[in-house]
């Protein structure tokens, strides 16, 4: 084998030099030794005329899975997996001006530009040197022949257009070396097909859910990057996210669902046996009262309260998605996004907001934003988005921006993207206090009643142009009348919101909760308090529903 | 031709995956749900008035999947399945019908947007026997199904009271009779541990051959039962297994174009495959061919002589002759429907027929992939006439009816979670005009020198390409994909391997062009798609001559080899495209 002598034959070109100076020595791990003998030898690439690549990267994502589901006590599915699978990146030219960030002038594919070809290519699940290295060959081949072609169409477009103030390609970033120990599913597979059963027979005794699933997918996935700046990085990601889920229609035909769900780290993160069962009973009830529920008899503009899972659910729709990808591709419209306004207020000055992917757990319980090292290769670095209602800086990958240089270890597929999100105020007030304000506020706009939101329901935030804040669900909504009296409304949606609405926050809680979640494909926490906006538009549902079913549902004997 | 019918095929060798259970699957938990939610359907929607639905109908497929697969000596999936619920599912399709027979909701909407409407009636249902909840699950899917039919109905009305009438009156649905067969359950377990072991060494044979770029093996299978039930009363489960071995290879020709081959192996049950030696050396000759492949000449665009090999010969049987005789096709007025009016009519010369026969599980030794005993929509399977002495005689018919063809034939076919049309199953080509291989072989070369071409050509070996049936704007042509053909020389030269050959033409003139066949007849197992899905399939043929076909260069890719040789190679010859290109680890 000539493994070791690759690694000591020294590299010729600047920009490979600082591989030179990686360990000699990548340990008995076969994914890193293929790794670095295939990048060693991607040095070589070259084509008459096209330049060589500067800068050439692999990620390979090892994914271990369990996966569970059942409805009304009966399993649905059942599956254990374990796949593995490779992205590269190749990058000509430089730094200054490469063949990514761009994508013929279509803004609106700008933001698939910048990895190539997904990460999804699959490779050899077994530790298999001679495969791995097969397949990155091919990957390496393939990228670079596409990316000389990019950057000569990328050529040609700067050529013909006029682009000002263009920032460049790719940053500079200190090399990283986390090579974190290997870790096992560890999953009793058997109790928990046991638990998730039973915790979704528990819809057997709520004859208007007419369709409900509970489920649990556990996972341990490695991150491996290398790149030839040097970047050597391992780490596992344990995951477990338990679902549930459930429908049905009001009497009026309107499609209701409810859902609720847990996301931990281990095992020990997730509820007991009896605790399950009482998180689907909770979604049963709230369906069954939501079916029963009125709905706004006209639209409604006036103050919402955001609490518990629905505080944080606002902010990552409000503040952590329109500060993601803050690269535009070019040609792209520059209008109207927030992180366009860096250095200016633009919320309420009681409002502060940071990220720091680097911390574990807050109060004890996980945060899944975590991760020790990011997918440029790049340690996270603590921000502070928000200071007093000032825009500080915004959700940085390697791929600089006009006005930010650097990266601050926020990349996430390529993407600069929410970690974990900490919304803070400097002037935290009580539940009381809220409420009474939100009932000021509805008063003053001459209303019957002001607006609480306890949860926006899965899937958090929508990913947006970041020009608007566009709020889902909501999934669970009150209207809290002048006596203090609470009334849960259903098909009530948010219209698109400005984002005058973070400078209209009135008042925020003492309360700060966690909400685990997925965003953009990404596990995200954000930590924040109850939040009262002064104003947001509120639809009622429009009136015409397919019927109700044709006969009621198949009754359960026990 | 002497076909191999074995009579009801009865899967005695496979393992009992199922407790043994009563032999008319009273005990038969699935069953009990579907035949009880049937009839609480029917009930309850009796009442609907015009909206009554006329017609129900459920039909599940029980099933476990394998997959595994193989790259390089080491297994890119599957590795961790070893859960015995993996790949376990239950998927129920639901069919309501509303209006009558005559005109219903199925009724093609003219001048719509195309596709088709798998009307709602989907639906993933709980593996365990909980027949409450399965009962559920039936439920919701005809809930859906039946309020889509409704409005269905309602657009169709609206269509046919603004539109000309049809030109094919006929209805829109067949009433046959309600079947009642009770197959015992029967599925395999595959020992993925073997398997494994197998694919691996299997894929390792490709590892020493630095040209073949891409290669996999890969395994699917699967097993288990098939139910339909229908408000007719049909009662049917049938065991239904099947296993596929493919083995991909891949090469690039210095001129940048791709060259798949592959070799599959078909079978009902693990245990029916090919031993390690019989793979190994179907590896090795596959190889053999990639390898002589990337080097041939290219073809320049041809007309004339050429032989299609009996394997290929089924397949392009099954492209340009089997997918236009699909009834439903016959009448849908957005299509090309080049056979409708060709009833009793000369299609192939006099020594042709052709039938098709999905109740033969077997040709001589061969297991034929297109065999099943009930069709998707509860129809026994029946032998099909297609042509007989040259003249067309019938069409594939799902229950969906034609003006010459009021009944189905057995052919109504659908993988789960889609509504079933017409298809193949077994197709086969039968010939009284038939003489030795090496005679044909002899006629190719004389009708090359009389026709004063330079060569003839020989079609080994065609992947199944694609079939444009329909009418307007994409042409009435064929294309199958020959993926290995060679140049026959009339002064006796030793054949040639070419590559990069594409088949062109429309489909009547080249039957008309067929001179005489082998007595070769061969099977060709496959897969088929189209707006059903998937569908296993068979096509039986012997070699044809045919006095002209015509071929073109087909279109390349322009990415160059890869640019480094193989890693596992890094020290060998490699070409390079480009005199400046520089390759090699050594620098």
């Amino acid at each position: 084998m000539k493994t070791r002598s690759l690694a000591l034959l020294g590299f010729l070109g600047a920009s490979f030099a600082a591989m030179a100076a990686a360990p000699a020595s990548v340990g008995d791990d076969p994914v890193f030794r293929a790794m670095q003998d295939e990048l060693g030898r991607a040095k070589n690439l070259h084509m008459d005329g096209v330049d060589r690549p500067y800068y050439v990267a692999a990620f390979v994502t090892e994914l271990e899975s369990f996966h569970v589901a059942a409805s009304y006590g009966s399993l649905t599915a059942r599956s254990t997996d374990r796949r593995r699978t490779l992205d590269v990146q190749v990058r000509v030219g430089t730094p200054e001006l490469d063949n990514t960030n761009f994508s013929g002038g279509m803004p609106f594919m700008g933001e698939m530009a910048n990895f190539s070809g997904g990460r999804n290519r699959p490779i050899a699940v077994d530790m298999d040197y001679d495969a791995i290295r097969q397949m990155l060959w091919l990957a390496l081949d393939e990228s670079y022949k596409h990316a000389a072609e990019e950057i000569a169409r990328k050529r040609a477009y700067l050529e013909t257009n006029d682009v000002k103030g263009r920032a460049p390609d790719f940053g500079p970033a200190p090399v990283s070396n986390v090579v974190l120990a290997r870790e096992k599913l560890s999953i009793d597979k058997e109790r928990w097909t046991k638990w998730v059963k039973h915790a979704s027979a528990v819809f057997r005794t709520h004859p208007g859910v007419y369709s409900s699933n509970v489920s649990l997918t556990a996972s341990v996935s490695h991150q491996y990057f290398l790149s030839s700046e040097g970047a050597k990085d391992r780490f596992a990601e344990p995951i477990m996210n338990l679902q549930f889920s459930a429908s049905t229609q009001a009497a009026d035909g309107m499609n209701l669902v409810m859902s609720d769900e847990i996301l931990g780290r281990t095992e020990a993160d997730l509820p007991k046996e009896a605790d399950l069962q009482k998180v689907a009973k909770g979604v049963a009830d709230r369906l069954d009262a939501l079916a029963k529920a009125p709905t706004l008899s006209e639209d409604y503009t006036g103050p919402v309260l955001f609490t518990g899972r629905a505080a944080g659910q606002f902010f990552l729709a409000a503040i952590g998605e329109p500060l993601s990808s803050p690269r535009q591709a070019l040609g792209a419209p520059v209008e109207g996004r927030l992180l366009d306004r860096l250095g200016k207020h633009i919320a309420h000055s009681l409002l502060t907001v940071r990220d720091d992917p680097a911390q574990v757990q807050w109060k004890g319980q996980p945060l899944l934003g975590y991760y020790p090292v990011d997918d440029d290769g790049v340690k996270p670095v603590p921000i502070t988005l928000v200071d007093q209602g000032v825009l500080k800086t915004y959700y940085m990958s390697r791929v600089p921006t006009p006005m930010v240089k650097e990266s601050n270890g926020h990349s996430r597929a390529g993407q600069g993207s929410v970690a974990n999100l900490f919304v803070e105020s400097n002037e935290p007030q009580s539940k009381e206090a809220l409420e009474k304000k939100l009932a000021q506020l509805a008063k003053e706009n001459d209303l019957d009643f002001g607006m609480v939101v306890e949860d926006l329901g899965e899937g958090g935030a929508m990913r947006s142009a970041g020009t608007s804040i566009s709020l889902p669900g909501p999934l669970i909504a009150f209207r809290v009348f002048a006596d203090g009296r609470r009334e849960l409304v259903r098909g009530a949606s948010f219209k698109p919101a400005t984002f005058r609405a973070l400078k209209d926050i009135t008042a925020m809680g003492d309360d700060p909760s966690l909400v685990n979640t997925l965003h953009r494909g990404q596990r995200v926490s954000v930590v924040a308090p109850s939040v009262l906006v002064g104003e947001l538009e509120v639809k009622r549902p429009k009136e015409e529903f397919e019927k109700p079913p044709f006969s009621p549902r198949p009754a359960f004997s026990n | 031709m002497a076909p191999g019918i074995l009579g009801f095929f009865v899967l005695q060798t496979m393992i009992s995956g199922a407790p043994a259970s009563a032999a008319d699957g009273r005990d038969d938990v699935v069953l009990q749900a579907l035949t009880n939610q049937i009839e609480v359907a029917m009930r309850e929607l009796r009442g609907k008035g015009d909206e009554s639905p006329y017609y129900v109908s459920y039909r599940i497929r029980d099933a476990q999947t394998y997959n595994l697969s193989a790259a390089y000596g080491a297994i890119e999936s599957g590795a961790e399945s070893d859960d015995p619920m993996t790949g376990r599912h239950r998927v129920l399709d639901v069919s309501v019908r509303v209006g009558s027979p005559k005109l219903d909701s199925t009724h093609k909407v003219r001048g719509g947007m195309g596709g088709f409407n798998a009307g709602g009636g989907v639906e993933s249902l709980p593996i365990e026997d909980d027949r409450a909840a399965l009962e559920v699950g039936m439920w919701r899917a005809t809930d859906r199904a039946w309020k889509s039919a409704v409005k269905q109905f309602f657009q169709v009305k609206a269509n046919k009271a603004v539109r000309v009438a049809e030109e094919d009156q006929a209805d829109d649905f067949s009433v046959e009779k309600a079947q009642i067969h009770i197959e015992p359950r029967s599925s395999w377990k595959l020992d993925r541990k073997a398997w494994k072991s197998r694919l691996e060494k299997l894929s390792a044979l490709f590892k020493s051959h630095p040209f073949i770029l891409h290669s996999t093996v890969a395994l699917n299978g699967t097993t288990g039962s098939t139910y339909f039930v229908d408000s007719d009363g049909a009662r049917i489960r049938q065991s239904d297994s099947s296993i596929r071995l493919m083995i991909t290879g891949a090469v690039r020709a210095d001129d940048g174009m791709d060259l798949p081959m592959y070799e599959d192996f078909s079978a009902r049950s693990p245990d029916q495959l090919p031993s390690d030696a019989v793979l190994a050396s179907r590896a090795q000759a596959l190889i053999a061919r990639l390898e002589a492949l990337r080097t041939a000449p290219t073809v320049e665009p041809y007309s004339g002589p050429a032989i299609i090999m009996n394997r290929a010969a089924g397949v392009f049987f099954h492209e340009i002759f089997g997918h236009r005789v699909e009834g439903h096709r016959q009448k849908d007025e957005e299509g090309g429907r080049t056979f409708a009016k060709k009833l009793n009519q000369h299609v192939v010369p006099d020594f042709i027929s052709v039938s098709d026969d999905p109740t033969q599980a077997k040709f001589h030794d061969t297991f034929l992939n297109g065999y099943y005993a009930f069709d998707e929509e509860g129809v026994q399977a029946q032998r099909v006439p297609l042509v007989k002495d040259g003249v067309l005689v019938g069409f594939l018919m799902g229950r969906s009816p034609i003006k010459s063809f009021a009944h189905s034939n057995g052919h109504g076919r659908a993988q789960a979670g889609l509504p079933p049309v017409a298809r193949q199953g077994n197709l086969i080509v039968d010939s009284t005009n038939r003489v030795p291989f090496p005679k044909l072989r002899e006629m190719l070369i004389s009708e090359t020198k009389k026709r004063g071409k330079p060569y003839g050509m020989m079609f080994e070996n065609i992947s199944g390409g694609f079939t444009f049936t329909g009418a307007g704007r994409l042409p009435q042509a064929f294309k199958v994909i020959p993926l290995v053909v060679w140049r026959v020389y009339p002064d006796g030269r030793p054949d040639e391997l070419v590559r990069g050959v594409d088949m062109v033409g429309t489909p009547l003139q080249s039957f008309e062009k067929i001179l005489a066949t082998g007595d070769d007849d061969d099977v060709f197992n496959g897969f088929c798609g189209a707006e059903s899905g998937m569908l296993p399939v068979a096509a039986v043929a012997p070699s044809l001559l045919v006095g002209e076909i015509e071929v073109e260069r087909k279109a390349k890719g322009h990415d160059r080899p890869p640019i480094l040789p193989p890693p596992l190679h890094a020290q060998s010859a490699w070409p390079v495209a480009s005199s400046e290109a520089k390759g090699g680890a050594a620098q």
